[in-house]
């Protein structure tokens, strides 16, 4: 299975997960054991990384969308674990921790970007940053026409 | 009195059409409906244990509303200096806002707390509040506000504070949600009454001074107010607030070119990056002759595109930066590569170690990547 290339409308189909319709559905989409980019994220292989928790059917979004832009979703066929670092993700590049099972096969899954084949190992995911006066996720400061943010606790 | 500790599967099936309600509220691009809208004042006020006002003065942005409510306020305090000159008691231009909308909010308030579960309340806010505050409040009421504050002096800075927003009263459309929820949410009718029908409003003893909504939104299609070549956000009057991706700009950023000049003394670096980004990094980078730093590197894992390096000026950001020009790995509907500028320390030596970077992993891991997408 982790050679196998799978056509990009058979993941389609199997996992839900629908793409731009310029990007071709014949393509074969290579499961790939090194590091490896979509978009803003990359997955990179880290020996001895661990996760526990099985990646619903429905996947699991690891880089939600912000400020509408589209969610990287991991999906899986087989035993996948994925835990997200959802503490860290503010300091650190790191937004999950990603084990794939001998046999099985991850995928990540983006409207822009297709699905990109994750072969059995052990990886981080990361986000990609840039050097500015705000942080990436910066937290909008409260202004005008809304409470203060301590207003929405209750 | 009993508690709602849990949201039924329908009710919970709902609260998206509820929220899509709000922002359409929140949103809304139609005339106010004066008479729902003055009814809904008369009932704030009557809930406020005030006498209703008789006068309503409409006006057509939060913009002229802000300037009349200021000169009212002038009027008003003039008034209550006393014979000696000595200033009488003044309640401020705020203290209605607290009268009318603070207080139903705190009372509205405790009760969501003695009669849901706080495992409910954490369901609706982060279903509907949390999306009201980023769609209706920083999208829009944000913008409207600071457009307003950039357009008055100091000293009106507390006019602004005084306003009740209407629509864009994002706080009043998500308690509303408890309504349907089964709890008494009464105290917010006159207030919710208002947002359903008007736009931004100020409280005086026996007056009103209410604006009309925008006529006018533009958003980029990933919802961020967005307009390429005119106002995002436009009211009747004229009065507009121009947006590029979600940021407030000048003007004349959308409306003309800037030249290298303008966008190097714009002394907003959040402005600068808009006006860069609007002509392109690709476009800046040969308009600005900035200077390359080594060559241009094969990009791993895209064939036949190339990472490149730039001495950036200490220009974007009031950062020491270098600037990496780099293609998406994805071809665009039109088969054309989105290109993109990303900033970087101006300690990274190369464009691969650029690249690495930004994404923390080493340059010599980063030259075999298998795949871009």
């Amino acid at each position: 299975m982790t050679t196998a290339s799978p056509q990009l409308d058979e993941l389609i189909s199997a996992h839900g997960i629908e793409i731009h319709e310029h990007l071709d559905r014949q393509a074969r989409i290579p499961v790939l054991a090194g590091m490896q980019r979509q978009g803003d994220v990359i997955v990179v292989p880290v020996p001895g990384a661990t996760a526990s928790t099985p990646v619903p059917r429905s996947g699991v979004p690891v880089v939600p969308g912000i400020e509408g832009t589209h969610t990287h979703a991991l999906v899986a066929s087989g035993d996948v674990r994925c835990d997200l670092q959802i503490e860290s993700a503010a300091t650190s590049l790191c937004v999950a921790t990603l084990v794939v099972a001998e046999n099985a096969v991850a995928y990540l899954a983006h409207p822009e970007h297709g699905y990109s084949g994750i072969a059995p190992g052990t990886y981080e995911i990361r986000r990609q940053r840039e050097m500015t006066a705000t942080p990436v996720n910066a937290v909008k400061a409260a202004s005008f026409g809304r409470p203060s943010p301590a207003a929405m606790t209750h | 009195m009993t508690v709602i500790d849990e949201i039924g599967a329908d009710q919970l099936a709902e609260l998206p059409g509820w929220l899509d309600e709000a922002v359409a509220i929140g949103s809304s691009t139609e005339p106010a409906d004066r008479a729902a809208a003055e009814a809904g004042v008369r009932l704030a006020y009557e809930r406020a244990g005030l006498r209703s006002p008789t006068r309503f003065t409409w006006l057509d942005s939060p913009y002229q509303g802000c300037l009349e409510a200021a000169s009212r306020y002038a009027a008003q305090s003039a008034s209550n200096v006393g014979p000696a000159g000595i200033q009488l008691a003044d309640a401020g231009p705020g203290a209605l806002r607290v009268r009318l909308r603070q207080r139903a909010r705190d009372l509205v308030k405790d009760r969501l707390r003695a009669r849901l579960a706080p495992g409910v309340r954490a369901t609706v806010r982060a279903r509907v509040g949390d999306p009201l505050m980023d769609r209706v409040g920083a999208r829009l009421g944000d913008q409207v506000g600071d457009q307003v504050l950039d357009q008055v002096t100091n000293d009106m800075r507390k006019i602004v504070a005084a306003a009740i927003p209407g629509q864009h009263d994002y706080w009043m459309l998500y308690a509303a949600v408890y309504e349907r929820l089964g709890v008494d949410v009464s105290e917010l009718d006159g207030l919710l009454a208002v947002a359903r029908n008007a736009g931004w409003w100020w409280a005086f003893d026996d007056e009103v001074i209410i604006t009309e909504r925008p006529n006018r939104i533009r958003r980029d299609d990933l919802g961020r107010l967005h307009c390429p070549d005119g106002p995002a956000l436009q009211y009747r009057d004229g009065w507009s607030v121009y947006v590029w991706k979600g940021g407030r700009v000048p003007a004349s950023l959308i409306t003309t070119t800037w030249t290298y000049e303008q966008i190097m003394n714009e002394r907003e670096p959040r402005v600068r990056r808009c006006a860069i980004d609007k002509m392109g990094w690709d476009a800046f980078v040969r308009m600005a002759n900035l200077v390359q730093v080594g060559e241009s590197v094969p990009d791993p894992g895209n064939p036949g595109h190339f990472l490149s390096l730039y001495e950036l000026p200490n220009m974007i950001d009031n950062l020491q930066l270098r600037l990496l020009i780099c293609d998406n790995g994805t071809p665009e509907a039109d088969g054309e590569r989105r290109r993109f500028g990303l900033t970087v320390p101006a300690t990274i030596p190369d464009a691969l170690s650029a690249a690495a970077w930004s994404f923390g992993v080493e340059p010599q891991a980063y030259a075999r990547l298998e795949r871009g997408a």
